[in-house]
């Protein structure tokens, strides 16, 4: 089911007005319609890959508390989880891509190796909740963290619906005393919910899809394309892929809110960063951190020195763009972040006298970079990367009009948005509440009235891909 | 919670007040417009449909293929960029002169394109408030969109503010049209396209895969249009315009024998033109304005056979 989606707003107001119902005494009564509601959620994609989840459930529930009661084994329980999610991820998401890689790599020496392929769908949010449980059991293990005896509450922390196909990746550790304890209705939640969502739907709807169906003709075809168009293509697929994950994450925040749940932070307006390093500490930051603290402390961090500590973050950047896809363009854009951090460690990335021009540069580097993110081979890349610096830039492919300008117009008013919060200082997370009744249902209206207006039709999450 | 039930309430409310009232500001403006392709061609449309003998229908491939003028006076071509046979239906669920001769574009691979969800019909969503008929058949294709429509009545302007605007502003006063729109490449579009020929690697022709199914919504359009055909004493024809993209025999025949089925007429005119004339052309499925003209009298003969038989 997509947030945006009749059948998601029908499916949402049914399942509030239920779950409010219910008084907060009753709060495993709450958990289990949220459990049903979920599997709801996942299973109106595709009601097979609900026993996937079911089976990281139980596999996880039962392992934590073995590594949390058991002394001596307890390692050996927690690689099994690692193994278990690892696996599902290995099997569904990268055995047809390291394959074929595989064949292709004889190949080059002339071997035609008789391997054949699965013949499988990448089940939806796989790489999300995997990372979740995996972090379970991993904070057990570290004793971070208490399991829960309570399965309900277990499995309505791997599928709360909000955050099940496309994270935030919300910790263990701040999520599941939130099931677990009563939760009560606020005034300040409703204010804050409803304005992220709001926020989220423009964003997606309107900004988001109005930029896809600009770009996507030149992204699918660069050979045909001018350098302008390359240029254009670029620098708008970066406002593209932000306002499409942010606002999944601010519709997955504020819907949270609006059923009593406080998720983290996901996006902190990352092109206002001044550094790659600041950029992956404002971007996707569920992900980001989990990578910080699952892979690239475990390896090492800073810790070993600093050769080590370039290798630590370029593997880290590398896996991390490996978890977006299994295609070596994720591969190859992860490694470029991975170097970049790496070199911003030792040198300065951007000469002095040009600092006061840090946003733009770190905004057009990151651009660059996601070429390797959108492009559909490495080939595509290479023609796009050719054509930015070659001169054959002239009048760029505009394609509608009607869509330039709602693109426009939807940029225009988010990134006046953006440098309002920037200067402010104020998260999304906190900007409803702050706002008088009256301006807060004049904003929620202007937002909803330009929604109707400008939105593009329905069109998946990026990030549902991975 | 009462507060924030009147929060609630009170988003709601505004909501809808201003809804209704950025509707009436656009309805007024929208009324008031007759070109473009978003909303003012089908006011055009409404104006002279009840006042005219021909009307062709379809999409691009109808637009800028069929000068109305070889036709005579009576003609308009109703043709829309990117508009398929759900749209061409829609707006033909509307006419009610008697003994009208409706053309109406299909592209063979189409016929058959399971994907075909016939969106492109809800930029009419405007229009049902106006005309019952049109009401009834998007209820039928797509009733979620007719109820959020009622609900919330700027859904039926989606995507087309900015159109209605600048159309508002910058029409002639007395607009006057016949609905085409030749196209006239300049010679870096024709370069672009010579060079997009030059470096194709792959065939023209396209095949499909087997079994050739009508895609329902598709047969449903078709039926429709027979339909009205019958009841107005209308003469319906379908026919394919010419594109660089050939087309199996076999799906060619497949698609006579269709609409024989339906005891209504087809022209097929996909091979018209032999060999590519860069002069004709301007990209694969488009001609230029000069094919245009030559394919008009080309069809206007076949009319005339048909008419004749």
């Amino acid at each position: 089911m997509l947030f945006n989606s009749l059948a998601f707003i029908v499916f949402f107001i049914l399942v509030f007005v239920l779950y409010w119902s219910i008084p907060s005494k009753y709060v495993r009564i709450q958990n289990i319609l949220l459990l049903i509601a979920s599997y709801v959620f996942y299973g109106w994609w595709d009601w097979r890959f609900l026993s996937l989840i079911l089976f990281s459930t139980i596999v996880d529930y039962f392992l934590g508390l073995k590594i949390y009661n058991a002394k001596a084994k307890a390692k050996t329980y927690l690689v099994l989880s690692i193994c278990t999610n690892l696996g599902l991820l290995g099997i569904f998401k990268y055995f047809n891509f390291f394959i074929e890689s595989w064949v292709e790599l004889w190949k080059i020496f002339g071997y035609d190796m008789p391997i054949s392929t699965l013949n499988i769908i990448l089940p939806v949010g796989i790489s999300f909740y995997t990372f979740q449980t995996m972090s379970y059991s991993i904070d057990i293990y570290r004793k971070e963290l208490k399991p829960t005896r309570d399965f309900i509450s277990f499995a309505t922390f791997v599928s709360l619906f909000p955050q099940l196909v496309a994270g935030p990746i919300e910790r263990a550790s701040n999520l599941i005393h939130q099931i677990e304890e009563k939760r009560y209705w606020t005034h300040k939640r409703l204010q804050d919910g409803i304005f992220q969502i709001s926020i989220g739907f423009f964003r997606k709807v309107v900004v988001a899809d109005s930029i896809g169906a600009l770009i996507d003709t030149i992204y699918n075809s660069p050979d045909v394309h001018n350098s302008s168009s390359i240029l254009m293509a670029v620098i708008l697929y970066s406002f593209q892929i932000y306002f499409d994950f942010s606002g999944y994450s601010d519709i997955a925040i504020g819907t949270a809110k609006l059923l009593g749940f406080d998720f983290k932070q996901n996006f902190n307006l990352p092109y206002f960063s001044s550094s790659i390093t600041e950029f992956w500490r404002r971007w996707h930051i569920s992900l980001s951190s989990w990578l910080r603290d699952y892979l690239y402390i475990p390896l090492g961090g800073n810790r070993k020195g600093v050769l080590l500590q370039y290798r630590n973050l370029f593997i880290t950047m590398l896996l991390g763009g490996l978890w977006h896809g299994s295609s070596w363009n994720f591969v190859i854009w992860g490694s470029i972040h991975g170097i970049l951090l790496a070199v911003e460690k030792r040198f300065d990335l951007i000469p002095r006298r040009y600092k006061f021009l840090n946003n733009v540069i770190i905004f057009l580097a990151v651009s660059f970079v996601w070429i390797f993110f959108r492009s559909l081979s490495f080939e595509d890349s290479s023609i796009m990367i050719q054509k930015l610096f070659s001169a054959g830039y002239g009048i760029p492919y505009i394609g509608s009009m009607n869509i330039l300008a709602t693109v426009l117009y939807g940029l225009f008013l988010m990134i006046l948005f953006d440098i309002y919060l920037f200067r402010s200082k104020i998260n999304l997370e906190d900007v409803g509440s702050s706002l008088k009744t009256g301006t807060l249902i004049c904003s929620i209206t202007f937002i909803t009235i330009n929604i109707l207006l400008f939105y593009s039709s329905a069109s998946n999450f990026i990030y549902f891909q991975f | 919670m009462k507060k924030s039930l009147f929060l609630i309430l009170g988003i709601f409310l505004a909501i809808i007040v201003s809804d209704r009232i950025v509707y009436g500001v656009i309805k007024h403006f929208e009324k008031q417009i007759f070109i473009g392709d978003s909303a003012g061609k089908v006011n055009y449309f409404n104006k002279i449909k009840d006042s005219t003998d021909i009307l062709i229908f379809g999409s691009s491939r109808a637009v800028h293929h069929l000068d109305p003028k070889v036709f005579g006076e009576s003609c308009f071509n109703m043709g829309v960029d990117g508009k398929r046979i759900a749209y061409a239906t829609g707006l033909v669920q509307t006419l009610k002169k008697k003994k009208q001769t409706v053309f109406v574009h299909i592209d063979h691979v189409k016929l058959f394109d399971s994907q075909y969800d016939g969106v492109d019909v809800l930029t009419l969503l405007n229009k049902t408030s106006d005309n019952s008929q049109l009401r009834s058949f998007l209820m039928d294709v797509f009733p979620e969109d007719v109820w959020i429509s009622d609900v919330f009545k700027c859904y039926s302007y989606n995507g087309k503010v900015f159109p209605i605007l600048k159309n508002y502003v910058f029409q002639n006063k007395n607009v006057k049209t016949d609905g085409f729109a030749p196209l006239a490449p300049d010679e870096e579009q024709k370069a672009i396209f010579k060079n997009m020929v030059k470096n194709r690697k792959d065939t023209l022709l396209r095949t499909l895969n087997k079994p050739y199914v009508v895609n329902p919504l598709v047969e449903k359009c078709i039926d429709r249009i027979i339909e009205m055909g019958r009841q107005n004493k209308s003469e319906i024809i379908f026919f394919t315009s010419p594109s660089l993209f050939q087309i199996d025999d076999e799906v060619r025949e497949t698609v006579k024998s269709y609409f024989n089925s339906k005891g209504v007429n087809y022209i097929d005119d996909v091979d018209f033109f032999k060999g590519i004339d860069y002069d004709l052309w301007q990209d694969y499925t488009h001609m230029s304005v000069k094919g245009a003209e030559l394919y008009s009298e080309h069809f206007y003969r076949e009319f005339q056979e048909l008419k004749n038989k």
